[in-house]
């Protein structure tokens, strides 16, 4: 069964990417550009992933990933961070102390994260 | 009375003073009233001064009486020896006892009595002397000698107005006694003699009258004149006291008022130097933010330019023009991203932890890394000098710190090879040599000396190097950020850099941090 992305950043051009990047490798992408929007979309479908950005306005991508966490466990969660507002190692390892999976810095190798996405859904 | 008519105050210029309504007793000339005070003081100095004109006279007295004598033995040859007994051994002896006595102390204060027997004295010799040539001769001539003496004794001899009236009046009656009862004077000559005799008595009299006045009058001002005098020194004192009271009062007025400039001066100084250290803050803060918001948004920005480059390069065959111009652009990007990753490290200088680091496993680590990205013609020297170079600071921070000066070292050496030399050393540094850093308090440092054999720098250039976006290199090799980050560290962990450099000759960094001894141990939390 093909594995279901969701994307949630707040910036066009990135989500753009990784969709095209994702469904490249033969995945099904969505994308939401808050986590507000993404907490609708993933009550409505069934994700398997879930790639965030960690600072949006709406819904701040930690707050998406505890809310993922506590409502959807199944669902992996792979968080990006812009590297702003505060020190991205500080906020990242938040990330992941709240539930993220794994954690990438922007910009990142999209060779890497694609990798790390097939591996997590056991596609490789 | 007073001192002078209007006339003479005009002339004389005087203001019109109450020193002026002096009085005396008409008679005894004595003072009265308010003055009545100065007669004693009065008394006794002019018995003090009539001492020596009381002596010239009797020595004039008793040199006369002895000229006269020449007289006699012209005149009265027979009374010859009368007159030398009566002269010489009666009269002058006499007359010296009396000068004698006002040597003495005890008489001394007595000297108007003196003198006055004195002139009873000398003028009974010569009453005695026309007795005798008046019984012998018939001869009264001599009684000129007495308006000698009276003019002797009533001039210049000082003699007071009291006493010289009895006086007078003694020797009066001794002349009208003498030339009565004791010689056939005739009528005629006798009433001519009395006119001479009594006018002389009172233009003497009235003589001596005018001089103790007189004397008197300038006694009066002169003891006038050192009241007002010690008056004036008093009020000059006085005022001198006030004078120099004020000016202490002044000077510590003043002395006070410079040390409030200086407090006042420092405290500004010192505002002003937290203003800045604030404003300074403040702007790191701000470019803080920006920095940060600039760096999210350039990280979003970046992240589909390198992403979607590669993608496209992954869709191209190796043969394919293309793939280089992705290449370009992906490595265009990625150097945008160090940028934006140095930018934000020197823009989050302030927010790190800070722990007791020691700086020898910095060292080495770093020393690990850079023998990796050396490169060919370049050696690695390490030195650890005894003592210890443990210091609070932040880990990564301190590894930035060596890793740039280490790579600036590599491009400093990149033509011709050369040595990289790592040390670490203990110094204590006291307040003269901090004078160039105010705010770096003395104690002992620990110093990591970074220095190379490159082709070193001119002192403009180190003037500068520590600024943002100063860089010697060329375009797409160095930011400039590199040593500005070093030297924002470096101040934000209590330390300071120096720069040792000569074209030609290599550099010298040293960096100096404040030691953090062993013993202690604990976390600091640096968030500004």
């Amino acid at each position: 069964m093909t594995k279901k992305i969701l994307i949630i950043d707040d910036e066009p051009e990135i989500t753009r990417m990784l969709k095209r990047l994702f469904e490249r490798a033969g995945f099904k992408v969505q994308s939401a550009s808050n986590g507000e929007d993404a907490m609708f979309m993933i009550a409505e479908n069934n994700f398997d992933l879930v790639v965030t950005d960690i600072i949006m306005p709406k819904k701040e991508g930690i707050e998406t990933i505890t809310s993922i966490k506590k409502d959807f466990p199944d669902i992996k969660i792979i968080a990006m961070s812009g590297g702003g507002r505060y020190s991205p190692e500080g906020y990242l390892k938040s990330a992941k102390m709240l539930g993220a999976d794994k954690i990438f810095k922007k910009p990142f190798d999209h060779k890497e994260i694609l990798l790390t996405v097939e591996r997590m859904l056991d596609t490789n | 009375m007073t001192f002078r008519t209007n006339i003479e105050r005009y002339f004389l210029n005087l203001s019109g003073t109450n020193h002026d309504n002096w009085t005396v007793n008409p008679f005894t000339l004595a003072f009265t009233g308010p003055y009545k005070k100065y007669e004693k003081r009065f008394l006794v100095y002019h018995n003090h001064s009539s001492l020596k004109p009381f002596r010239i006279s009797i020595l004039t007295g008793v040199l006369f009486y002895t000229l006269f004598f020449w007289l006699d033995i012209q005149l009265f040859p027979d009374l010859k020896k009368h007159f030398m007994i009566l002269r010489f051994f009666i009269i002058n002896p006499l007359l010296l006892v009396l000068l004698l006595l006002s040597y003495n102390k005890k008489f001394k204060k007595h000297i108007q009595l003196i003198l006055s027997a004195a002139i009873f004295i000398a003028s009974t010799g010569i009453i005695v002397m026309v007795i005798m040539t008046a019984k012998v001769f018939n001869n009264y001539s001599y009684y000129a000698g007495t308006m000698l003496v009276l003019f002797f004794g009533y001039s210049f001899s000082r003699i007071r107005f009291i006493y010289g009236l009895a006086t007078a009046v003694l020797i009066a009656l001794t002349f009208e006694t003498g030339s009565l009862f004791f010689s056939d004077i005739p009528f005629n000559v006798f009433i001519n003699n009395n006119f001479f005799f009594i006018s002389t008595i009172i233009v003497g009299l009235v003589n001596a009258y005018y001089l103790e006045f007189s004397a008197r009058r300038n006694f009066l001002l002169r003891v006038m004149l050192e009241n007002e005098r010690r008056k004036v020194m008093e009020a000059n004192s006085g005022l001198e006291k006030r004078v120099e009271e004020k000016t202490q009062q002044l000077i510590k007025t003043n002395e006070k008022l410079k040390k409030e400039i200086l407090a006042r001066d420092h405290y500004k100084s010192e505002k002003t130097l937290l203003e800045e250290e604030l404003f300074q803050l403040h702007k790191m803060e701000t470019i803080g933010t920006l920095a940060e918001g600039i760096a999210h948004d350039f990280n979003n920005i970046l992240t589909p330019i390198i992403g979607s480059a590669g993608m496209a390069m992954d869709e191209l065959p190796d043969s394919s023009p293309a793939k280089e111009d992705l290449e370009q652009i992906k490595n265009a990007a990625n150097r945008g991203k160090k940028i934006v990753q140095q930018i934000l490290t020197f823009s989050r200088q302030m927010d790190f932890d800070k722990t007791p680091v020691r700086l020898e496993d910095v060292v080495n680590e770093s020393i690990n890394l850079l023998k990796i990205s050396k490169p060919e013609n370049v050696k690695i020297n390490k030195t650890f000098e005894k003592g210890y170079g443990t210091v609070l600071a932040d880990k990564t921070q301190m590894n930035q710190v060596i890793m740039n000066l280490a790579v600036n070292a590599f491009h400093a050496m990149k033509e011709t090879g050369g040595i990289l030399s790592i040390t670490l050393s203990n110094k204590y540094i006291d307040t003269d040599k901090l004078t160039a850093y105010p705010k770096t308090k003395p104690g002992n440092f620990v110093v990591i000396t970074v220095s190379d054999t490159g082709h070193g720098m001119d002192k403009e250039t180190q003037y500068r190097i520590f600024e943002p976006f100063f860089t010697k290199k060329e375009v797409g090799e160095g930011t400039g950020l590199g040593l500005s980050v070093v030297h924002g560290i470096i101040k934000n962990h209590g330390g300071f850099i120096e720069v040792e450099s000569e074209p030609g000759e290599g550099s010298i960094f040293r960096v100096f941090l404040p030691d953090f001894p062993e013993e202690s141990k604990g976390e600091k939390k640096n968030r500004l």
